[in-house]
């Protein structure tokens, strides 16, 4: 028995709204259609694939798709910004928001209800918020999304290992669905909306035609 | 070189400061809702009360509740949380939940299945039972495991695969459901599962969920759904199918379907379910009994044309259509805040269609800048850069 047409178009639709979202989100990097579309296919195949980091004493893993595409990626976007000044704000974002995410799993309660949005939304707005105060950069919040997830991530390794908790990590393990790329996606969002705005209101106010970053 | 050091290292003080201050100061300010024996992690912030209009108890829970979580009992009488005052939530009944359609995936009914598996996962995997574990916590390795463990056995026992994962997703922080999206996505992935279950125990007293079943005490069973989940109906209608034929076969079994205000990684999988079984006061040995009565109507429930087969279609298509609404919504939002005017947007959106005539730098707003400088980017002229 194949698979149910209502469950088939669901997963259609939301792969296109999913992935058109995030071809827009690198488009805004100036990446080129085709290099922005060689990503994503690039993160989608590389879901189905998990690299063990380290076995012992806490399991360390890494998918492709989720974890090192996408690092590679802002790693590239560090190195391809084009200011020496754009490239210290990308990296000061993705710590900035690496502790504050570090810092709101401790506070924000363990049970997602007590949330308004899910906390996995809350890191991508977290980001976008330092990324729109820092920089107002589209760069700075895909890096800032990204890397304060990573670093996150690291974070958690080394609490693990410090407490000699029984855990495991997981750098981008839910692949391109990913709350690394969620976050990333939101936090460029997030910008892209605050920039349009403020230009928005500059502009009704008289003032010259200020582009956003 | 020198000066980016001394940024890196000021970021790193930053952070930990940041973070360590945040930490400090919400402790200090914190509010203690309720009595909160000590060293117990899951009672420190007590339980809820949930009671109707003429103070009836409906259910306890250690479940967050808020304003607007619905609850379907036993007898399928759907309720809404109108108030929460402290420890206490007011549901009003807004009546009784139409019969489901009847099943037409074809059930499994005792076979061996060929393809996909049953997923078990636990995010809270230090949760524990204090009369048989001691604790109600232990890290890595809660009591948890083992009623996930038997649930696991005794699908196997009946011909359906399991597989359960142990993966610790400890501290129980709110990255917790971020970790166990990780191992749910590897299930997923592995496993191409029939249904997706992370088992957890919830908090309150025993005898909101004990009952006794051929005279021994058995934990019943709560199912949580994710209200913040574009899956929630497909994942409603599996879990009430789940719970008519448990409490057909075992009255009471699925004391209720609780739907609260999060998303529990069921947006991953149309069958994916929040089992909750007994409470930290109840036995472990209860709530394995529980599983092994549950997990035996599995094959009534599950389609036998494995992973992709069910009866979740009418489900789907709301779905679709949410999505659609959200994504054209966004859209349309987002035009607004870009162009301000309603031909502005009109003109952005003819142009996008090739079929608008309106040049990008014809409309004040939209064109203007340094223009689009490569197919596909917008007319804003946005180059997402920098500065």
């Amino acid at each position: 028995m194949g698979l149910p047409i209502g469950v088939i178009l669901l997963i259609i639709v939301a792969i296109l709204i999913y992935f058109g979202v995030l071809h827009r989100v690198l488009d805004r990097m100036r990446l080129s259609d085709r290099a922005a579309l060689a990503i994503i296919v690039a993160m989608a195949a590389g879901t189905f694939f998990d690299v063990t980091l380290l076995r012992a004493p806490v399991q360390v893993r890494m998918n492709i798709g989720g974890g090192l595409i996408p690092i590679i990626a802002g790693i590239w976007l560090i190195a391809t910004a084009d200011e020496p000044g754009e490239k210290t704000r990308s990296i000061l974002t993705a710590l900035v928001t690496g502790g504050v995410i570090w810092g709101l799993s401790k506070i924000l309660s363990p049970d997602e209800q007590f949330m308004l949005v899910s906390p996995m939304l809350v890191y991508g707005i977290a980001a976008g918020i330092i990324a729109a105060l820092s920089s107002r950069s589209r760069r700075a919040a895909f890096i800032g999304g990204l890397g304060g997830m990573v670093l996150a991530d690291i974070f958690h390794w080394i609490e693990l290992a410090v407490t000699g908790m029984p855990g495991s990590v997981f750098f981008g393990g839910a692949g391109a669905f990913d709350s690394s790329v969620i976050s990333a996606i939101l936090a460029v969002a997030l910008v892209e909306l605050v920039g349009e705005a403020r230009e928005k209101v500059v502009k009704t106010q008289g003032g010259g035609p200020e582009r956003g970053n | 070189m020198g000066i980016s050091r001394r940024i890196l290292a000021l970021a790193l003080v930053l952070i930990f400061a940041t973070g360590a201050g945040v930490v400090y100061l919400y402790r200090s300010i914190r509010p203690v809702t309720s009595e909160a024996p000590s060293g117990l992690t899951e009672r420190e912030r007590g339980y809820f009360t949930v009671v109707d209009e003429s103070g009836t108890v409906v259910f306890t829970t250690g479940l967050m509740v808020s304003v607007g979580d619905e609850y379907i009992d036993e007898d399928d009488t759907k309720y809404v949380v109108i108030s929460v005052s402290d420890d206490v939530a007011t549901v009003r009944s807004v009546g009784t939940m139409e019969a489901l359609p009847p099943f037409t995936g074809e059930p499994i009914r005792g076979e061996a299945v060929s393809s996909g598996a049953v997923g078990i996962y636990h995010t809270h995997s230090a949760e524990s039972y204090v009369p048989s574990d001691d604790s109600d916590s232990i890290p890595g390795k809660g009591g948890i495991m083992d009623v996930g463990a038997a649930l696991a056995e005794r699908l196997s026992s009946i011909g359906i695969k399991a597989v359960h994962d142990t993966t610790s997703h400890d501290p129980n922080d709110a990255r917790a459901y971020d970790r166990s999206r990780r191992t749910a996505t590897d299930l997923l992935k592995k496993q191409k599962p029939l249904a997706l279950f992370d088992v957890h125990r919830d908090a309150g007293p025993a005898e909101a969920y004990l009952k006794e079943f051929d005279g021994k005490e058995v934990a019943r069973c709560m199912i949580v759904i994710g209200r913040q989940n574009p899956k929630m109906q497909s994942n409603l209608e599996f879990a009430r199918r789940l719970k008519d034929e448990a409490n057909s076969q075992y009255p009471g079994l699925v004391k209720g379907i609780f739907m609260g205000n999060a998303d529990f990684n069921q947006d991953l999988f149309d069958r994916a379910l929040l089992l909750e079984m007994g409470t930290e006061q109840t036995s472990k040995e209860a709530a394995i009994r529980g599983v092994d009565l549950l997990g035996s109507v599995f094959p009534n429930v599950l389609p036998a044309g494995g992973p992709g087969a069910g009866p979740q279609a009418r489900g789907a298509g709301r779905t679709i259509g949410w999505l659609l609404g959200i994504a054209v919504a966004g859209i349309f939002a987002y035009l607004w805040i870009a162009t301000g005017s309603w031909e502005e947007m009109r003109a952005k959106i003819l142009e996008w269609f090739g079929a608008g005539g309106i040049k990008v730098g014809d409309v004040d707003g939209i064109g203007g800048g340094s223009g689009s400088d490569a197919p596909g980017h917008d007319a804003h002229g946005h180059d997402g850069e920098s500065g």
